[in-house]
């Protein structure tokens, strides 16, 4: 028999039972929300995750953690509505979880708990309990938690079934993330797959727009040498046409086919050379040349044309202008030249000055400013930047009158771009034009003494008689040439000096001659049947070579006149270079070069 | 009596005078203890319910009436604890008992009928208004809109011949109730709802809500809550539900409607499916079991 307790003892044992109890409630929040706080790994986990699968799994990891149930599975629910058992765990429970969504589908539960944001427990027939709980945000329904508990289980307190709810809320809201990443990942696949397409089709365009490219600049070399070989003999020979014993009519006659011939020549140049530029394809070729030979070679080169319009050109450099520069002294002739034909097309009575300034001086480079001065119409302010467009000239009306293709400033002005510098005009109707431009120049490496360097200072050098060659007669020179009528003309210009000249009609013929005897140079054609003169050159260069002098001038005379064509011929082992149709002057220049003044 | 008619009684005094005539329903410190706490078992949690005969029974009714709509029979409160959820539950007994608290205000001071006709609509707006938004324990809501009114009982209780005056006077001025109680009381029904809540340990997500119906703005911590409650009371009050055709519809707080993010679309099914519940429940929860 018990003591019956007394009221005080009997409310202290009631106290010390619900001290423990409330002890014991207190220490599983203390737990549940230690193990909330450190469920950093579910929610990295749930952020990274790529699919639905990753989601469930990881959520299902995270309810084995709080909540004692014998199996678990996540249902995701498909686009037609159904739901799909996507993760279990344990993996070999997934069957029985199988036939328990479809039971409780039958007897209506699910329908029951996919409308409440709830967990809900029911009995199955299988003998245990089944907790439902929908995985759903605010807007959507994602899926279905199901999990079976013991039969035994008494009660699930009411802090974990909200932790479930918890962990099942974050899943829902991952798995909405997910689906916006999924839609923004989507939609920047259709995007990369758009600009891939794009990207592609531009660059079959730029392939194709490259071919045509290489077919055109195929067929500008094709066309420069088909049109210059031709030309060559009709240049050439008008011009001993014209030293020879002519009726007054006759003369006439060939003066004109003369300066059609040049006029045409210097058309195709335009455009051969324009082609170039717009495609890219001309590059400066730099070496050191002597400044004021230069600008005597321009003044020779126009001589004729300034002396027949009846007027005077003069040229003069200013203190400080070097007299050796680096540069590409051809480009810088075509501007000059240019320059110099325009003053002298649009001047029809007075004089041209020509200056050469010291624009700025630096370290590595130095900026030259040339002045081409006229007294002829002029040009209206309005126009003045039009004609240095392509196919321009000042005045609609003049191009009858003047001639021209209208690319010659634009090629000037692309050209002195090319060295850095600027072009300009400065002009008023009736007032004459100042064409002038800057180009960027580097200094020689070393002085270079060019023959017929100028003795004069260089302060003051200026225009000065004209330097008739007086060649060597006795020198030996070999023409290397296929083309009969351009023999003609080389034979007839070089005898004219009073030079003889064999003649080789292809690079194997020239070596055997070269086998035979010794000269003192070659003027080589470049392209020819059995041998080309690159080949020629090479063999002759090639010390194991019968040849008798290895190192013989050789003079390039081609009609490739076209980008690199200077380069291949020296690389090849020639000297020097001169492009077809042969001028006189130039071609005099090349044997004062290479012969001497023939004083020896 | 409790009331001199010429000073009312302050907000404190009024709350001290309360606790001594109504409490907190006894089961529901002992029922949240226990649906709380790890060891106990769902017939412990059910015992605790069914030592109300009264309440089990109206329990069990609710449970099988329209607004749970379970395809079979819930016969028994285990069940309905399993199957409803044993908070849900909970919430769902104190919104029963809580209108046996009340039992000795004059009818002819306030139709208790039609207050709890206001009161349960309310708590069945809210509680649709909660699930249309997936709003876990909906039975929450319906507890809040249950109690939103609870002030307006208190001052009854406590100062019958004032409250006769305050009920008058927004029947002749055509005023909005608790604006009456400002400017004699200096505080409302609201208010007062929300202090009694807040004195019987109910939780802030109850109180915050009932204090703030009509002032959803001043809610800090649950301003969803007293969104829905202030907008659950503006329906009873626009379908004259347990409201008379004469009583001003409080003024809708925009803010508040925004952040329940429900469209206009959506809101017709709900006043529809509502109506049909709030006759249903008022009889269960009113006629004799």
């Amino acid at each position: 028999m018990t003591r019956p307790k007394t009221p005080v003892a009997a409310t202290e044992q009631i106290l010390r039972e619900r001290n423990l109890y409330l002890e014991e409630a207190n220490r599983q929040y203390v737990s549940l929300l230690d193990t909330l706080a450190t469920s950093r790994g579910f929610q990295q986990e749930l952020a990274h995750a790529e699919t639905s699968h990753g989601i469930y799994t990881a959520t299902l990891t995270q309810i084995d953690r709080f909540l004692p149930f014998e199996a678990i599975g996540c249902l995701h629910a498909d686009a037609d509505g159904a739901f799909v058992l996507d993760a279990t765990s344990p993996f070999d429970e997934t069957a029985r979880l199988q036939e328990e969504t479809d039971n409780s589908i039958m007897n209506g539960a699910f329908a029951w708990a996919l409308d409440r944001n709830q967990p809900m427990i029911t009995p199955s027939r299988q003998g245990a309990l089944i907790l439902l709980h929908a995985i759903s945000t605010y807007k959507n329904v994602y899926g279905m938690f199901i999990g079976l508990l013991p039969l035994e289980t008494e009660h699930l307190d009411a802090t974990l079934q909200n932790v479930l709810t918890i962990i099942l809320y974050t899943a829902a809201n991952a798995l909405e993330s997910l689906g916006y990443r999924t839609q923004l990942r989507q939609h920047l696949a259709t995007l990369e797959e758009r600009v891939g397409e794009r990207t592609a089709e531009l660059s079959a365009a730029l392939q194709r727009a490259e071919g045509a490219n290489k077919a055109k600049g195929d067929f500008l070399a094709t066309v420069s040498h088909e049109i210059r070989t031709p030309m060559n003999g009709v240049v050439g020979m008008t011009s001993l046409l014209l030293d020879s014993q002519l009726s007054e009519d006759q003369r006439e006659y060939a003066e004109a086919i003369r300066i059609s011939g040049e006029s045409l020549m210097s058309l195709i140049n335009d455009v051969l050379d324009f082609s170039k530029i717009e495609s890219g394809q001309l590059e400066l070729d730099e070496q050191t040349f002597d400044l004021r030979q230069l600008l005597q070679n321009c003044e020779r080169m126009v001589q004729s044309r300034v002396k027949a319009a009846g007027l005077c050109l003069q040229w003069r450099t200013a203190p400080g202008v070097p007299q050796n520069l680096r540069g590409d002294s051809g480009r810088l002739r075509q501007i000059l030249l240019n320059l110099f034909g325009n003053a002298i097309k649009f001047t029809p009575a007075g004089k041209i000055d020509v200056q050469v300034e010291l624009a700025e001086s630096f370290e590595d480079f130095l900026v030259l400013k040339f002045l081409v001065r006229d007294s002829g119409v002029g040009i209206a302010v309005a126009r003045q930047t039009a004609i240095f467009e392509p196919f321009t000239q000042a005045d609609g009306s003049t191009t009858r009158k003047y001639g021209g293709t209208g690319l010659g400033l634009a090629i000037c002005r692309q050209l002195v771009e090319l060295m850095h510098g600027e072009i300009g005009v400065i002009s008023a109707p009736g007032e004459g034009a100042t064409f002038w431009f800057t180009a960027r120049f580097s200094y020689p490496h070393a002085a270079v003494p060019a023959p017929g360097v100028s003795i004069l200072p260089t302060s003051l050098a200026s225009s000065q008689t004209p330097c008739v060659p007086q060649p060597d007669i006795q020198a030996r020179i070999l023409l290397v040439e296929d083309n009969l009528i351009n023999q003609k003309v080389a034979l007839r210009m070089l005898s004219k000096w009073g030079y003889n000249a064999d003649v080789a009609s292809d690079g194997r013929k020239a070596v055997e001659a070269l086998q035979q005897k010794n000269y003192d140079l070659v003027l080589m054609d470049c392209m020819m049947p059995e041998m080309d003169g690159f080949a020629a050159t090479r063999l002759i260069r090639d010390p194991s070579s019968a040849v008798s002098n290895h190192r013989v001038p050789i003079v390039a005379m081609t009609a490739n006149a076209m980008k690199g064509d200077r380069e291949k011929c020296l690389q090849s082992g020639m000297d020097d270079y001169l492009a077809k149709p042969i001028d006189r002057e130039e071609l005099a220049q090349m044997l004062v070069k290479w012969l001497g003044s023939g004083e020896k | 009596m409790f009331v001199e008619k010429n000073r009312p009684l302050s907000l404190n005094e009024l709350l001290r005078k309360t606790s001594t005539i109504c409490s907190l329903p006894l089961f529901y410190d002992r029922l949240n203890e226990a649906i709380n706490h790890p060891r106990s078992s769902l017939a412990d949690i059910g015992k605790i319910i069914s030592e109300d005969q009264g309440l089990s029974t109206r329990l069990l009714r609710l449970a099988n009436s329209p607004i749970f709509g379970y395809h079979a029979r819930i016969d028994s409160i285990t069940r309905a604890l399993t199957l409803i959820g044993t908070q849900q539950l909970r919430d769902l007994a104190l919104s029963i008992s809580i209108m046996g608290t009340f039992k000795d205000i004059p009818e002819d001071l306030l139709s208790m009928q039609s207050f709890w006709k206001h009161s349960i609509a309310c708590g069945i707006f809210s509680r649709n208004l909660a699930m249309l938004r997936r709003e876990v324990n909906p039975e929450r809501f319906f507890l809040a809109g249950m109690l939103h009114d609870l002030g307006l009982l208190v001052i009854a209780t406590v100062m019958p011949q004032l409250s006769k005056t305050l009920l008058q006077e927004r029947q002749d001025q055509q005023q909005l109730l608790s604006l009456v109680e400002q400017q004699t009381l200096g505080y409302d029904h609201a208010t007062v709802g929300g202090a009694l809540l807040e004195m019987w340990k109910i939780p802030l997500n109850l109180s915050e809500p009932v204090a703030c119906h009509h002032n959803p703005d001043a809610a800090l911590k649950y301003a969803l809550e007293a969104a829905i409650i202030h907008i659950a009371d503006i329906f009873c009050h626009a379908f004259e539900l347990g409201a008379a055709p004469g009583w001003p519809v409080p003024i809708l707080n925009k803010p508040a409607w925004q952040r329940l993010d429900i469209r206009l679309a959506q809101l017709e099914p709900l006043l529809d499916q509502s109506f049909e519940q709030i006759d249903e429940t008022l009889a269960i929860l009113t006629e004799a079991p």
